[in-house]
């Protein structure tokens, strides 16, 4: 019995356009096949990446069918709840056709199947859309009103300890700095009120850490255990949303909105954030916290679809550090071509909206395209920058960028090349300056190359050179290359088993430049460099895979550090990750770092899906860090594969906590 | 159910125990304070920092930003004005207290225009890009108080200790 979940006959009669389709197939009762489909025709390589390979880049490979659509079955059971995206090239994909969604925390969506929603026939399809069959069953996709309320809750606790001392860091232990407890809630609401019009709300009743004994760096106790206990009885009995949501018992994170088919309506506050918006090469609107919220404007789909050409517009008030401030957008797309014009503005005024125009002291004006021709992909983004306060400058107050790729046959070569200009003053009030515009006053060549010589190996590189425009007689010229490898072992081993590497350098042309904050002296540093390797099945019936990560961080003006973390998979989206690291002392470095060193960290983590499925089989995980942490607050948060925060993080520092998650 | 129930309890009670038991001694806890009295940026561009323009001088020691208050910004405590040699100066009387281990700092226009007016650990006169200042706090105790001084070179800012 297969059942089709989403039904893309508008994207089937509009050749070209991309195309999604997740398929399931019940095999007895308890276990089914999901197939995701998905359509590229320009896409060299496509995995489907997600809860089912725990987010792993770069997810489950896609292959070719017989219909030229990437193509990829998993096996899962009827109670599996599977958020996933598509991912290509660094690009993680949202399924616009998947059969439900879910804020994936980022200010976008993750596609969300839940299978027996589905194979009992109470997920929609594509609204109004005719009953399919399909191997002769016919499956009802179309309903007059869904609703349905979810939660995300996390409670746990978190002991952070010192290590070394704070002031004489020769002195060892383990002494704690803070203990405490943890606790977030989400409620999530969604689905369709009457034909033609869905809503959402999307809120976090409370996201707090609550210490209850804590020192400070000089030995102070506040606070004590008697003071937080009789603090968490009465708090949780009288009051517990103001206890856990702060002095102000608001939500700190709201978003809902409305959508008909002529408009879109979008509002929130706190750490909500509307999707980002990155029609052509950058960000213009990132998806950062909305703390003094907005309001979206968005056509409806009846709006956005005028025969080939697909129209977005967006207009949308907001407020930022107290002030009034504005974004919006026009973007229209036909097949693979795209034009965008946003516009962003800030005001002086915090309240006078007729006053909004008088007292505005900085506009941004974006326009990018993007299309193909003859076989070559061209990208072009352009920002000019008006500040009421200064005269108009064209080379201080604007930015441009223009990129142009090409892919041949079987990725035989893939290789992309880019120039970018950025005025001293070129800024986006909303964007990403830091991958969009650039650092302000420099111009920068990018390109990027790959190549596969065989079926089972990629070689790549990307690299960068960027100018500091004032500083041309200095050559201040910095370059920086990022070359990798990804090696399928497969053929050599009889398992799926994958080896990726890479190393990142800088090297500086600047007249007597060095990097010698960075620890070298010399003009080149070979900063960071890494290995992963995954290896499926190492133990069959016990482990799924393991992960493998070797990394060295090399940044660092006096420390170096080298990680080595294995991620070994548990049936069931459970993991046990085990980590090690040595942190080794420059010979530059002061004597008093020496002896101060804490030369080995060490780190256990893990998770595991509790076996109760009354509470919807929560999630427990946890972990115990010394001297390193690879984790974050959750599974490991490496950067590339050395631990993130550079040599200098968690050192001095240790970590016990566990939480529990669960969701309905 | 009812097992269930303890078991959750048990686990997270057991980990604030350890927490706890692991020690609460203060031989690593041995910092005792350093005194801020003085905040001072010289060399500040007249565009877009014009004499008059009143910047307000914020910090984190962990616990959040105090700008995260908006009476941070109409407090004098920790507001001056640019004067027209382009310095800006703060001084705290009595001095500021620093107990952590260290401070993260930033300076930002109290008109709130700071994505054209914040002066962060390196860079002045741009958006919020860049990091914020960040200083070891010396444990050189209340008794030696310190000033915090900046110098601006075109768009850089080098802070030091004095």
């Amino acid at each position: 019995m297969i059942r089709r979940a989403s039904l893309t006959t508008l994207c089937l009669l509009m050749a070209g356009l991309l195309f999604a389709e997740v398929r399931i197939k019940d095999l007895d009762g308890t276990n089914v096949e999901i197939t995701f489909t998905y359509k590229d025709d320009k896409a060299s390589e496509m995995g489907v990446i997600g809860s089912l390979d725990n987010w792993t880049v770069p997810g489950e490979a896609m292959e070719k069918n017989a219909d030229g659509l990437w193509e990829k079955t998993i096996k899962a059971l009827a109670t599996d709840e599977i958020q996933y995206k598509f991912y290509s090239k660094g690009s993680w994909i949202f399924d616009e056709k998947s059969p439900d969604k879910k804020d994936d925390g980022y200010g976008a969506f993750n596609g969300l199947i839940v299978v027996a929603d589905i194979l009992s026939g109470v997920t929609p399809a594509v609204p109004g859309a005719a009953p399919v069959t399909v191997a002769g069953v016919a499956v009802v996709n179309t309903y007059p009103s869904k609703l349905s309320f979810g939660m995300t809750a996390v409670v746990g606790s978190k002991t952070t300890f010192a290590t070394q001392g704070m002031v004489d860091k020769t002195v060892k232990g383990l002494e704690t700095d803070t203990t405490g407890l943890y606790g977030r809630m989400t409620w999530n609401f969604n689905g369709t009120l009457m034909p033609g019009m869905t809503v959402f709300f999307n809120g976090t009743a409370f996201d707090k850490y609550v210490p209850l004994w804590q020192q400070d760096s000089t030995g102070l106790v506040s606070p004590t255990l008697d003071q937080s206990v009789a603090a968490l009885v009465s708090g949780l009995l009288a009051n517990p949303i103001n206890y856990l949501g702060g002095a102000n018992p608001s939500l700190t994170s709201l978003k809902t909105g409305i959508e008909t088919p002529l408009l879109k309506i979008e509002t929130g506050t706190g750490q909500a954030a509307p999707t980002k918006h990155n029609p052509v090469l950058w960000d213009t609107l990132t998806s950062t916290n909305a703390n003094d919220g907005y309001l979206r404007f968005d056509l409806g789909s009846d709006l956005r679809k005028w025969g080939p050409l697909t129209l977005d517009a967006n207009l949308t008030p907001n407020r930022i550090q107290g002030n009034l401030a504005a974004f919006g957008w026009i973007t229209a797309n036909v097949e693979s071509s795209t034009v965008d014009f946003t516009y962003a503005a800030k005001s002086a005024t915090s309240t006078d909206v007729a006053a909004f125009f008088d007292k505005v002291y900085a506009q941004d004006f974006a326009a990018g395209v993007k299309s193909s021709l003859f076989g070559i992909d061209l990208w072009a983004q352009g920002l000019v920058n008006v500040f009421s306060e200064s005269p108009f400058d064209p080379l201080t107050q604007s930015a441009g960028e223009v990129k142009l790729g090409w892919n041949g046959p079987k990725d035989i070569l893939d290789v992309s090349a880019a120039y970018r200009y950025t005025g001293t003053m070129a800024t986006m009030i909303f964007g990403n300056n830091n991958d969009g515009t650039g650092t302000q006053g420099t111009q920068r060549v990018a390109v990027t190359l790959f190549s596969k010589p065989l079926d089972n190996l990629k070689l790549g590189v990307d690299g960068n050179g960027v100018l500091t425009t004032a500083k041309l007689a200095q050559n201040a010229v910095e370059f920086y290359a990022k070359p990798y490898l990804e090696l399928q072992l497969a053929p050599y081993l009889g398992k799926t088993a994958t080896l990726n590497a890479y190393a990142k350098m800088n090297y500086n042309l600047t007249d007597g430049a060095t990097y010698v904050e960075k620890g070298s002296a010399g003009p080149f540093i070979l900063g960071e460099g890494g290995a992963k390797f995954w290896f499926a099945d190492p133990i069959p019936g016990v482990f799924t895979g393991v992960d493998t990560f070797l990394g060295v961080n090399n940044w660092d003006k006096t420390k170096v550090f080298t990680s080595l973390v294995t991620s070994w998979k548990l049936p069931g989206n459970g993991e046990i990750d085990v980590g090690t690291g040595l942190r080794t002392v420059r010979d530059t470095a002061a004597a008093s770092v020496s002896t101060a060193n804490n030369a080995v960290g060490f780190a256990l983590g893990g998770s595991l899906k509790l076996p109760f499925p009354e509470l919807k089989s929560p999630l427990l995980y946890g972990a115990f860090t010394w001297n390193m942490d690879p984790f974050g607050e959750g599974y490991y948060s490496l950067s590339d594969y050395i631990t993130s925060g550079g040599a200098a993080q968690s050192d001095g520092k240790s970590q016990l906590r566990a939480f529990l998650k669960w969701e309905f | 159910m009812k097992s269930k129930t303890h078991f959750l309890a048990g686990w997270a009670t057991l980990l604030l125990t350890l927490g706890l038991l692991t020690s609460c001694d203060h031989v690593l806890h041995n910092g005792t304070s350093m005194a801020i009295s003085q905040v001072k940026l010289i060399g500040l561009p007249s565009s877009p920092y014009a004499a008059g323009t009143s910047m307000v001088f914020s910090y984190n020691t962990g616990n959040g930003w105090i700008h995260d208050q908006d009476s941070t910004f109409t407090d004098a405590k920790y507001s001056a004005k640019v004067l027209a040699d382009g310095s800006w100066t703060l001084n705290f009387s009595p001095a500021l207290l620093l107990t952590a281990s260290q401070l993260q700092y930033l300076l930002i226009d109290a008109g709130k225009n700071w994505n054209t007016m914040k002066i962060t650990k390196k860079i002045s006169g741009q958006s919020g890009i860049g990091d914020d200042g960040l200083m070891d706090n010396l444990w050189s105790g209340a008794s030696a108080p310190t000033s915090l001084v900046g110098t601006v070179s075109g768009s850089d800012v080098t802070w030091v200790w004095q």
